[in-house]
């Protein structure tokens, strides 16, 4: 219990510090433009197809994947990268982008 | 009345603007002329973004070769998890989808001043702005005895193609209780993990079909990339650190391998030591291709020095530089991360032909190996730029596959191969 603790003290204070690495804040087309490498397959489900979907969607998942919410191999690794704003704005950039082919 | 700054503007702002469909033609009155030397991760991603951002900048990619033989997987061949045919791609439907021109020839030099490259056949062609990605080059001076030549059937096989498929069949032919010798370069190189990914390939074909042989790591360093994953792995699949281990890693960091005798395949070290291999499979230590040599865009490090912000030579002007061949670090030489500067290096390119300001910057490396079929692990990280304008991993971010659960490893290894599928499709097609 007390480690558990510790360990999200832990966490929102590496938050804290990513969210104020970087004066400005990145332009969402920015991210979502490397979020691609992975993301821009339908074919499969595996890794999940972002473009054009419900913000509400995409913020909600991109939070539960920064705050260990949600266990996943990679997505905590990535998300821990950027401040709530940016994932945010990254959310409703994608939410109004067509899906890809 | 609208003016050229407002309507670029609002061009430059519209929110739908990486969705563009169908096939677009090559524009014949285009606002800029965009070379892209190169015709790899970096390269063709380039390419394809700057089309995908505007559509009026005529971008043409210089490559000699039709067919494209990708790095990332190839060392899957020596598990027989990959086919050759899965890391072969033509460049024709990126071309005729998103409006590239394409001239299958070497770029022989370029020219700064006159803003102009010169190719094989002695044409010129002239840019705005270029974007240069054209991979490593090998040092050939280290290893005496080991050059181009022996190269051939000594293969490094770090450059995808003939020489992979030539290593491939030296392990096949290898007779059960052969010895492997792998040499990797010094850092900086092409693929951190590569060659700690191809033992483990190659020991799991041994495994199954030559259980008595081995694999030698002969390693200049005395870390390497996602070591701690890896050498887990070995011991679980491997018997590594026991007497019948398939891979013995041996780091020789104040003994580097100095000689080669080609004809017995044997390697040996500044001290002297010599390791006789059935199979011997020299990695050279590397440096960026030789067009940025011959024209100045390198520094003392062999490599090219770039402003991160722009991504532009910080040499010449109206001149960038993408992939392998420049100097990212911290972000390391692999394809995922060729692909993210491709896409940061185009959307500075339209904005400084539009005169936009350049948004900062933001890169993400994922990377995977498989150790066996099943076995995947991972390596990730953002960056950003700091207060300095450097490049610097986002402390709190990325990290290794963080389990040590067969259920991870083996969702790791799936994927491993969507992202395979994924890095492509967003390259090449």
């Amino acid at each position: 219990m007390m480690e558990t603790d510790l360990r999200v003290l832990a966490l929102i204070g590496y938050c804290l510090i990513a969210s104020h690495s970087t004066a400005e804040q990145l332009s969402p087309q920015m991210i979502a433009m490397a979020c691609r490498g992975c993301h821009i397959s339908s074919s499969t489900q595996l890794m999940a197809v972002i473009e054009g979907q419900p913000k509400n969607l995409l913020i909600n998942k991109l939070l539960d994947y920064k705050y260990g919410r949600i266990n996943n191999t990679m997505m905590q690794r990535i998300t821990l990268g950027y401040s709530d704003q940016e994932l945010d704005a990254l959310a409703d950039y994608l939410s109004r982008q067509t899906l890809q082919p | 009345m609208i003016n050229r700054r407002q309507l670029l503007k609002a061009t430059l702002s519209a929110p739908a603007l990486l969705s563009l469909k169908g096939c677009q033609l090559i524009p014949s009155k285009p606002s800029a002329e965009v070379l892209i030397i190169g015709g790899g991760f970096a390269g063709v991603t380039a390419a394809k973004y700057i089309r995908l951002l505007d559509q009026r900048i005529r971008v043409t990619l210089i490559e000699p070769k039709k067919v494209y033989q990708a790095c990332p997987t190839s060392n899957w061949l020596f598990g027989g998890v990959q086919s050759p045919g899965a890391t072969r791609f033509s460049y024709q439907p990126a071309c005729d989808r998103y409006g590239i021109q394409m001239i299958h020839q070497s770029a022989e030099s370029i020219n700064p001043e006159t803003q102009q490259v010169m190719l094989a056949d002695g044409h010129q062609l002239r840019y705005d702005r270029i974007i240069v990605a054209p991979g490593i080059d090998f040092h050939w001076n280290d290893i005496a005895g080991y050059n181009r030549q022996t190269a051939e059937f000594i293969p490094h096989a770090w450059q995808a193609g003939s020489q992979t498929q030539t290593l491939l069949q030296q392990i096949q032919q290898m007779p059960n209780g052969g010895v492997v010798a792998i040499c990797p370069p010094n850092n900086p190189y092409r693929c951190p993990p590569g060659p700690y990914e191809r033992a483990s390939m190659m020991a799991y074909y041994l495994k199954k079909h030559k259980p008595r042989s081995k694999i030698l790591i002969l390693d200049p360093k005395s870390r390497f990339s996602k070591q701690d994953l890896f050498i887990a792995g070995w011991r679980q699949h491997f018997g590594y650190e026991t007497d019948n281990s398939l891979i013995e890693w041996i780091p020789i960091p104040d003994n580097p391998i100095i000689s080669l005798a080609a004809k017995s395949r044997t390697v040996e070290t500044d001290f002297g030591d010599r390791f006789q291999a059935h199979v011997l499979n020299i990695i050279p230590r590397q440096k960026a291709a030789k067009i940025v040599h011959t024209c100045g865009l390198t520094d003392n490090s062999g490599w090219c020095p770039v402003d991160p912000k722009s991504h532009a030579s910080t040499r010449h002007q109206n001149i960038h530089i993408i992939g392998d061949a420049a100097n990212y670090a911290p972000i390391p030489k692999s394809a995922f991360a060729a692909n993210s500067e491709a896409k940061v290096c185009a959307q500075a390119v339209v904005n400084l032909l539009n005169d936009q300001p350049v948004l900062t910057p933001n890169w993400i490396n994922a990377c995977y190996s498989l150790i066996t079929p099943q076995h995947g692990i991972s390596i990730a990280k953002v960056y950003k730029l700091n207060q300095h304008n450097q490049i610097e991993g986002v402390e709190a971010s990325g990290g290794v596959t963080s389990s040590e659960s067969p259920e991870i490893f083996a969702a790791e290894s799936k994927y491993a191969r969507h992202w395979f599928h994924s890095i492509v499709q967003d390259s090449f097609i």
